[in-house]
């Protein structure tokens, strides 16, 4: 396991071996025995999970919590609960409003005391230490400013951007404040080596919305994360 | 989504890897991800050490090349095909080889298959 090597390789190294770092999803959850809804939200799991899949696989990276939704559940948008895979938006705070009320009900900013995040962030004392004797880098994975905006929204969200750019632009701006602040709670209060924005949804935007609404709102995360000297990473 | 501004880009299972090598070989940054999760894990109609043999070829083409998957593991699959995967990789890049668990790996395998049978 060489932590150096796949942080020299993230920054687009060539590198003698090459490195292995796994998107894990609720893989941990399999290999503990327990229901995800049970991992996702207990801290000593989390670690547990970190640590079991990185010396299973022998990483040498691996994701401290891989769940897209956590990040909108925190925003009040309603989960439901899978056996196997990540939780699913099944309603939020915004899905019914008109355009024009967007910018009224926007959620109030969370911060580390909301949500999941103190459990999280009790995973990530637990873990970093444990990988960090393995040589094992700990990655932060946060959701990114389309994920966020489409979860908060649903289907709405892409008409909004067809019929009023304006109020889908202070929406985007609004969720790329959210990844930016689990980019800072990853990178400045867990540790993590790593920290990716991991915005799938974002690949279903053609290119001109891509630059438009989903650049300039991943930029005060990477901000934070090379501030605080660590290696940032766009999943999608 | 390499001119972002991040230092690296991961990719699904769906794009050519040395079509993403080149451009994160013109942008300077890493590259990862890629491997067939859903054929080679989840349905299990890809062999893991030809898919894995494959990622190794294309990626180690460009400078930033991790190992990595086309998308996260999102239901239960069989953990020794990872196993397979991590093995063939070492294997064929790094000196030191994963056995050293492996008989562990396969007890954890028999309580999983246990656990599985007990729902």
């Amino acid at each position: 396991m060489a932590k150096d090597h796949l942080l020299r390789a993230l920054h687009g190294e060539r590198v003698v071996q090459i490195p292995w770092l796994p998107h894990i999803g609720t893989h941990a959850a399999q290999l503990l025995g327990v229901s995800t809804q049970h991992y996702l939200q207990d801290a000593d799991l989390l670690a547990r999970g970190a640590v079991l899949c990185a010396d299973r696989y022998h990483c040498d990276g691996i994701p401290l919590l891989d769940d897209p939704s956590m990040e909108a559940m925190t925003l009040g948008c309603t989960a439901h609960w899978s056996d196997q895979g990540p939780p699913s938006i099944v309603s939020s705070p915004l899905s019914m409003l008109s355009t024009e009320q967007l910018s009224e009900y926007l959620p109030p900013l969370p911060d580390e005391t909301t949500g999941r995040w103190p459990a999280v962030i009790a995973a990530g004392a637990l873990a970093k230490p444990e990988l960090g004797q393995r040589n094992v880098a700990l990655v932060g994975v946060a959701a990114g400013p389309c994920t966020i905006a489409y979860q908060l929204r649903g289907m709405r969200l892409f008409a909004d951007l067809f019929r009023n750019p304006d109020l889908a632009s202070q929406l985007f701006a609004y969720a790329g404040q959210i990844s930016a602040l689990s980019a800072r709670i990853y990178a400045e209060i867990i540790g993590c080596d790593i920290v990716a924005i991991n915005d799938t949804p974002a690949t279903m935007l053609q290119p001109a919305y891509f630059r438009q609404y989903v650049l300039p709102n991943l930029q005060a995360a990477w901000q934070i994360i090379h501030g605080a000297g660590k290696t940032s990473s766009l999943w999608a | 989504m390499a001119g972002s501004g991040a230092h690296s880009i991961a990719i699904d299972e769906c794009m050519a890897l040395s079509y993403v090598g080149e451009i994160a070989q013109d942008y300077h940054v890493g590259f990862l991800g890629n491997f067939h999760v859903t054929t080679a894990l989840f349905e299990e109609t890809e062999e893991v050490t030809a898919d894995v043999q494959r990622c190794i070829d294309e990626g180690t083409r460009f400078p930033g090349y991790v190992f990595g998957l086309g998308g996260p593991l999102t239901q239960h699959i069989n953990p020794s095909r990872l196993d397979t995967a991590v093995t063939t990789l070492f294997h064929q890049t790094r000196s030191r080889q994963p056995t050293s668990s492996f008989t562990e790996n396969h007890s954890l395998d028999e309580a999983i298959v246990q656990k599985k049978d007990e729902r």
